[in-house]
């Protein structure tokens, strides 16, 4: 219906393909003002932050408040990866002090990278008396983005560490987390805070997560731990990607989760979570299907958890989908 | 838009999508509200809502179709927020906004005046299909898509526009058609 330079067809139709406009109306007078919004917008933003990081021992103490409120929520809330408490401070800090005596010192078990799951030691100072019979929880809040991550969900204490008088040498297993940057560690006993510790998690390297092939497929990820299938993502597109785990039953166990963080971003989208991951199979430890969805194009990072433990990530690339 | 693979650098994405789509954006909005002071506010808040969410580009319709899709959306909501202050204000005070004829006047080349104040007097629903058919050149499916309308539904509103216009330019001068 476009070409209407036959008979027949009003003449108007083909002159009201010009611009009536004597002049462009937009102007590079209308350009200017729109970078100029552009750049105030983005100096609001960076202000904001810096602000956020100036207050930081009044958030202290709200955080504690939307702490003690976290409590009186149901469990299967706490480990949701949304942002549930204001940035706290922006110094690393690996032990806790109260009244000139250190309660608790936090070592991570080396290097302490955004994406992996990590050793961490955690030593107790005070008499066993102290922790017995209590159970420990322990959050991390991202310093960021606000982002919390259940690290331990409640481990009851019923004996000192091996070979010591107390919880010398409490050890976590995994405690990944999703993004680099300062986090918050924050120890509670029987619900009560404890004491906190502020770790630095390095930023990963972003290149593609490696290929290898898991009998028949084709499959990135890290060997003998976590795989996606090797298929493009194209940004935009949600497709099907089935996924490999490998590891002991008890870490298999309950609820799968994927996020993602994009190179050179601040938060984490939610891309897919599984109640359950059935059982082992010929393929893998566990093996089965995912929508995934990456939103825009480039590098991300698809991060796995199971039953709220960061398993491993895997980087991807988005690609521009093709017009 | 391939600057958008990298993901990061928006100014130069903003750049190239003022250059290339401003103008149709900048005219849509005039268009649709008939005001350019309307028409400069919605398509800095289309361009500064592009820079925030350019990610929100899903690639399910053209570029220009999802900026001329946000263009309509904030001209609407322009209109109806004039809409409300007019009829609350009304009574109480002239609101004295210039005619959109006189505007026209200002703005429109003499040759092409005497259509565009026809398009202009169509009815919005009826208008905005013939400008985004016979001005943007949209196929009667991106229409659709951009309106969200059946294409039946476009096709019968630019049938029943063509009649209208047709009319209005036949209509003798000096008669004030609504």
């Amino acid at each position: 219906m476009k070409d209407d330079n036959q008979s027949g067809i009003p003449d108007w139709t083909r002159r009201m393909k010009e611009s009536p406009f004597r002049q462009e109306p937009f102007s590079e007078n209308m350009k200017e003002k729109i970078r100029s919004e552009v750049r105030r917008g983005t100096a609001r933003r960076t202000r904001a932050n810096r602000l956020r990081w100036r207050v930081g021992g009044i958030a202290a103490a709200v955080a504690l408040l939307v702490f003690a409120a976290w409590q009186a929520l149901p469990d299967n809330v706490s480990h949701l990866l949304i942002a549930t408490s204001k940035p706290i401070q922006l110094e690393e800090r690996t032990a806790y002090t109260r009244e000139g005596r250190e309660l608790l010192e936090m070592m991570p078990g080396g290097d302490f990278e955004a994406g992996t799951p990590q050793g961490l030691i955690i030593s107790f100072k005070e008499p066993f008396k102290v922790y017995e019979g209590k159970t420990i929880s322990i959050k991390a809040v991202h310093a960021d983005s606000g982002i919390e991550e259940t690290i331990v969900a409640g481990d009851k204490i019923t004996e000192p560490s091996s070979g010591y008088e107390t919880l010398s040498r409490y050890a976590i297993a995994g405690a990944g987390v999703p993004l680099s940057g300062y986090w918050r560690f924050i120890v509670e006993l029987d619900g009560v805070f404890y004491g906190d510790a502020i770790l630095e998690a390095a930023e990963p390297a972003w290149e593609e997560s490696q290929v290898f092939v898991s009998e028949p497929y084709s499959v990135r990820g890290t060997p003998g731990r976590l795989g996606v299938m090797n298929q493009p993502f194209i940004a935009g597109k949600a497709n099907k990607y089935m996924w490999w785990l490998w590891g002991e039953e008890s870490e298999l166990q309950g609820e799968f989760k994927a996020v993602a963080a994009k190179e050179g971003g601040t938060g984490l989208i939610e891309l897919f979570s599984l109640s359950v991951t059935g059982a082992k199979s010929n393929y893998a430890d566990r093996y089965f299907p995912s929508t995934l969805m990456l939103p825009e194009a480039g590098r991300w990072r698809i991060m796995a958890y199971v039953d709220g433990k960061l398993l491993g990530s895997i980087a991807v690339t988005a690609e521009e989908p093709k017009e | 838009m391939q600057h958008l693979a990298a993901g990061y650098d928006r100014d130069a994405v903003l750049e190239e999508l003022m250059q290339q789509y401003g103008g149709d954006l900048w005219r849509f909005a005039y268009f649709l509200t008939k005001r350019a002071d309307a028409a400069d506010d919605v398509v800095q808040e289309v361009f500064l809502a592009v820079y925030e969410r350019m990610y929100a580009f899903r690639g399910e319709s053209s570029v220009r179709g999802w900026l001329l899709a946000m263009t309509r959306n904030k001209s609407y909501s322009y209109l109806k927020t004039a809409f409300v202050r007019k009829v609350t204000l009304m009574d109480v005070m002239d609101v004295g906004s210039p005619s959109p004829s006189a505007e026209n006047e200002l703005l429109f080349r003499e040759d092409a005046r005497e259509l565009w104040d026809a398009v202009l007097g169509l009815p919005l629903k009826f208008r905005e299909v013939l400008i985004l058919d016979y001005h943007y050149g949209l196929s009667i499916k991106e229409i659709a898509s951009l309106l969200q309308l059946s294409e039946g539904t476009v096709k019968s509103r630019s049938h029943r526009a063509k009649g209208k216009l047709a009319r209005l330019l036949k209509a003798p001068k000096g008669v004030d058609q609504i």
